[in-house]
């Protein structure tokens, strides 16, 4: 069920009389829009380019890219393959943190220039510490034994900090009756269950049955982002849970009569940019039920792209594993 | 609006004043936002001042004895709020004959008693008004789905003289909206889910005021107040199988208000003919009490209880504040032709260890230029310490009032108005206003986030900017004879402003609100004694809102180092905020009163028609997409009315 809030909203608009307004944009103006998420840690990022459109975006052919690393010129590329709304380009050069990097997009005909200036975050410090427990947790209405993880890390000290936090699960099946059979390790984002978690939940922590059945919607943390203001040169844990991920009545992992399992725990802890941070706030609103296009005016992603529109993100980040079984 | 004659829409009449949402009684006034009208009743200020999400008012007129307006010229006597004063004073009671009002309308009935306690010594006045759809919708109801709502106001006011020296009034004021919904259903396995929803919120108020004259140059008023807000709302559901057991119940309760308890001494000192001069304190001690949310789960298995949790969701600490002011102003004739008033009103507000200070001068001055035509001039510094959160456009139990924070400063603003006044034609009175406003401090919210009815990290996610409005007014209006209205005509602009790197780029951009044109017609007449008519017409063009104007890509992201995975979809892009300018509202409304003189009183049947023409004008507009003939999406506009052509009967019988 919707939460209860809508109750009237729909009572307003059940009695409401419906018509269409023209819409005549005057803005014909068509611009370049970059995107990019570049991880300071990878060779191999992507900077994607389209033109907007009234109905529909495009892709930019025979574009240019450039790419200089404090004041550098660091690579020229032109835009790879082109797919029915963008055009991307493939990038090669390394970065580090507090790099000052400048992405300048040039269409063909240089009638177009967009330009984004970011500078790299510093690495988050290391987590510190990854406790587990077994507990028992109500998610979808069904109550379970879930691995509750306890994440320690510091804030970096003396500066705003915006961050990101992710999961990878490595599951590897080790059979020991079939010699036939090899060892194999699936990986798995899950993403992660925080309702009891301040900071991620931006103050506002809330159960799984609140957001099905509560008054006030909620926006869920699909990107997993929050910011340092209620730790703010202090270290600070976080609760999480595996959404998906939970324990047989005996507290061990399932098991075939044959195999064994054994789990990997990776969490990662990345420092992102401030627009990114607020960036990926909006495409939480975005991707979120509670957003309603009827009550919310339209959201305006966050943009630091100059002479056109977009959001070029840079991040670099640090992990730690732990071992289930 | 359904037979209710409202204070507030009488206001929004005026020249310079509009309402928020087409049809609620939120009041823009010079460009200002809703929340910053210093709403008064009784000299206690208020906050939340409606009833069904903003429709209709909490005053009910039969318990008013004087409204006054002020948009500008504020005597220094009043401050707290950048935009407007109304204040709102209850009927005192008759200290020599009982008489009283009793109304039957389709929305509320309403009864009014005022009359002698001990005559010439004490009064009372009553009144009490009270909603009954609930009532009437009850018989309709009973399927699965129930629900009800209804709203009451309370007013009562004792008077008492102890002397021609002192006389002492104690006002109580109590008014709630009540909503309650049930839901019920049952699935293929015999499991039964039921839902019951409660919401009431509302004021309670107590007053005293006593009225001292020491001499006939020297009194004072005295008064003491309590003002509290409430809103309360439980949710509770519980899911059982087909043998009655429980397999899970949540309850979810919400809570957030604000009290104010308040201490005011005034004095009246009029030493020489010509000097009328004014002078006091008050303090306020504000208990806010934002969101307290809490939910109880209890889950179980073949009987047994598995789960069974309190989680204290949202429990903000309540946050006192101190609230202290000064002032003194002297009404003063200078000859024959010139007067001046000259105030200094001075505030401090203390909140989370932080003080804030601020000396507000005011000044206006009249001249008589002849024995027609007066011209007006003023200026004033206003300070607001507390802001409303809102939700949605129409008013919600949700929307929070928070204070000032160490993060968020006081709004302030200065107002400069000028004022040519014509008089020469009998029964006429014929007036032009221009003012110009700015403001510093005012919020909005940031792009890319929502409010969402969740107060918690609210300062960040709101900008402060600064904030100009300018505007000319022209009124004619005819208040003797047979047929009385004035006819007004509002030119006005207002635009807001945030730093370069925040809302729209630091460029400037329309407020919500921003209506250019606006023209009142309120007209009167009486045909006979027993018949009379009113109408009003109101035509104003479109405020703005959010389109987006193109498509755009986005980036979002999946998976992690690198296996990052993106995907690029298509989305609205929004340029400016407030870019897209509603069409025009405009709106007829007639009313005739059939008055009979009775043995006890008079008997008035009142028949209303509101938006005669049935104009089909914008409440909401949304932006939404449609796919055409060939598949493509399409942008497209909707708009929502939620006021068409209502007429109405109300029975009055005044005795």
């Amino acid at each position: 069920m919707k939460p209860y809030i809508y109750i009237f909203i729909v009572a307003i608009f059940t009695i409401s009389c419906t018509k269409e307004l023209p819409l005549d944009s005057s803005d014909d103006t068509t611009l370049l829009v970059m995107n990019a998420y570049i991880n300071a840690d990878s060779l191999n990022n992507i900077l994607y380019l389209s033109f907007t459109g009234k109905y529909e975006t495009s892709p930019v052919e025979n574009a240019s890219l450039e790419i200089r690393v404090n004041g550098k010129l660091t690579e020229t590329i032109s835009s790879q393959r082109s797919y029915s709304s963008y055009s991307f380009f493939d990038i090669n050069t390394r970065f580090k943190p507090n790099d000052v990097v400048r992405f300048d997009a040039f269409t063909a005909d240089s009638a177009y220039h967009a330009w984004a200036e970011v500078t790299v975050p510093h690495r988050p410090a290391a987590i510190e510490k990854i406790d587990t427990m077994s507990v028992k947790y109500t998610y979808q209405s069904n109550t379970n034994n879930y691995i509750r993880y306890k994440i320690t890390f510091s804030d970096l000290p003396d500066e705003d900090n915006y961050y990101q936090i992710k999961s990878l699960l490595a599951i590897t099946n080790i059979p020991y009756s079939y010699d036939d059979y090899k060892e194999y390790t699936t990986q798995y984002e899950r993403s992660l269950i925080y309702h009891d978690d301040i900071v991620l939940t931006d103050g506002q922590p809330s159960t799984d049955q609140d957001d099905e059945d509560g008054l006030l919607p909620t926006t869920d943390n699909i990107y997993g982002v929050f910011d340092d203001s209620r730790f703010k040169n202090t270290s600070y844990t976080m609760t999480v849970y595996n959404k998906g991920i939970y324990l047989s009545s005996d507290n061990s992992y399932y098991k075939y009569d044959d195999s064994g399992i054994k789990i990997k725990q990776t969490f990662y802890l990345i420092s992102i940019t401030k627009v990114e941070y607020y960036y990926m706030k909006a495409l939480n609103l975005y991707d979120s039920d509670s957003y309603s296009e009827e009550l919310n005016e339209p959201i305006k992603f966050p943009s630091n792209v100059h002479g056109g529109t977009g959001m070029i993100g840079i991040s670099a980040g640090t992990s730690k594993t732990i071992t289930l079984q | 609006m359904l037979g209710e004659a409202d204070v507030m829409k009488t206001i929004q009449l005026m020249p310079g004043v509009q309402s928020g949402v087409d049809g609620s009684v939120g009041l823009i006034i010079r460009g200002g936002a809703p929340d910053q009208n210093l709403i008064l009743l009784d000299g206690i200020p208020l906050y939340n001042v409606d009833h069904l999400f903003g429709f209709f008012s909490i005053f009910p007129p039969e318990s008013i004895k004087k409204v006054t307006l002020f948009k500008s010229s504020f005597p220094a006597r009043f401050g707290g709020r950048l935009s407007s004063v109304v204040d709102i004073r209850t009927n005192d009671g008759d200290m020599n004959h009982y008489h009283g009002i009793l109304s039957i309308g389709l929305l509320t009935s309403k009864i009014n008693i005022q009359g002698p306690i001990v005559k010439n010594k004490t009064a009372f006045n009553f009144s009490a008004r009270r909603s009954y759809f609930d009532i009437l919708a009850k018989p309709f109801m009973t399927g699965d789905d129930k629900f009800s709502y209804y709203f009451y106001d309370i007013n009562a006011k004792i008077n008492h003289k102890f002397s021609d020296r002192s006389r002492l009034f104690i006002n109580a004021y109590n008014g709630k909206d009540h909503f309650y919904n049930s839901y019920n259903d049952h699935d293929d396995t015999n499991e039964k889910y039921q839902n019951k929803n409660n919401m009431d919120w509302g004021n309670t108020i107590f007053s005293g005021r006593w009225n001292y004259i020491f001499n006939n140059q020297l009194f004072s008023n005295t008064t003491i107040a309590y003002n509290n807000y409430l809103s309360d709302i439980k949710i509770s559901t519980n899911t059982t199988d087909d043998k009655k057991n429980i397999i899970n119940t949540y309850d979810s309760k919400y809570h957030s208000g604000i009290r104010d308890w308040s201490y005011q001494i005034d004095f009246n000192y009029n030493p020489t003919p010509n000097h009328d001069i004014r002078f006091g304190t008050e303090y306020l001690y504000h208990e806010f009490r934002p969101e307290v949310v809490s939910s109880k789960i209890a889950n179980a298995i073949n009987g047994t209880i598995e789960q069974d949790t309190t989680y204290h969701n949202i429990s903000n600490s309540k946050i006192y504040a101190n609230e202290v002011s000064l002032y003194a102003e002297d009404n003063l004739k200078i000859g024959s032709k010139f007067n001046m008033n000259v105030g200094l009103h001075f505030s401090m507000f203390y909140v989370h260890n932080k003080t804030y200070l601020s000396p507000q001068p005011r000044l206006s001055a009249r001249y008589q230029l002849s024995q027609n035509i007066a011209l007006k001039a003023s200026y004033t510094k206003m300070s607001q310490y507390v802001h409303l959160l809102s939700y949605t456009p129409i008013a919600m139990p949700i929307d929070l009032w928070v204070p000032v924070t160490d993060k968020i400063k006081p709004m302030r603003s200065h107002q400069y108005s000028f004022g040519a006044y014509y008089s020469g034609i009998r029964n006429w009175e014929f007036s032009m206003e221009t003012y110009y406003k700015n403001m510093k401090n005012v919020l909005e919210y940031k792009d890319g986030v929502s409010y969402f009815g969740k107060s918690a990290g609210w300062e960040d996610k709101v900008d402060m900017g600064i904030g100009r409005t300018i505007g000319i007014e022209f009124m004619a209006k005819k208040s003797i004879g047979k047929t009385t209205g004035w006819v007004s005509y509002t030119l006005a602009k207002s635009e807001r402003k945030f730093g370069k790197e925040s809302i729209n780029y630091g460029k400037w951009f329309p407020y919500k609100y921003d209506r250019r044109h606006n023209v009142n017609i309120t007209l009167t007449h009486k045909f006979s004694k027993s018949i009379d008519l009113g109408a009003s017409w109101v035509c104003y063009s479109g405020g703005t809102t959010t389109i987006p104007e193109k498509q755009t890509t986005i980036i979002q992201m999946s998976g992690i180092g690198e296996s990052t995975g993106h995907y690029i979809d298509d989305a609205p892009y929004v340029g400016h905020r407030n870019n897209y300018r509603l069409p025009w509202t405009h709106r007829l409304n007639l009313s005739a009163n059939f008055n009979k003189k009775t043995k006890y009183g008079m008997r008035t049947w009142n028949v209303s028609l509101f938006n005669v023409y049935n104009a089909m004008n914008p409440t909401f507009v949304y932006y939404s997409t449609k796919d055409d003939h060939d598949n493509k999406t399409i942008p497209s506009i909707k708009k929502f009315t939620l006021l068409p052509f209502i007429p109405s009967v109300t029975y009055l019988y005044k005795f």
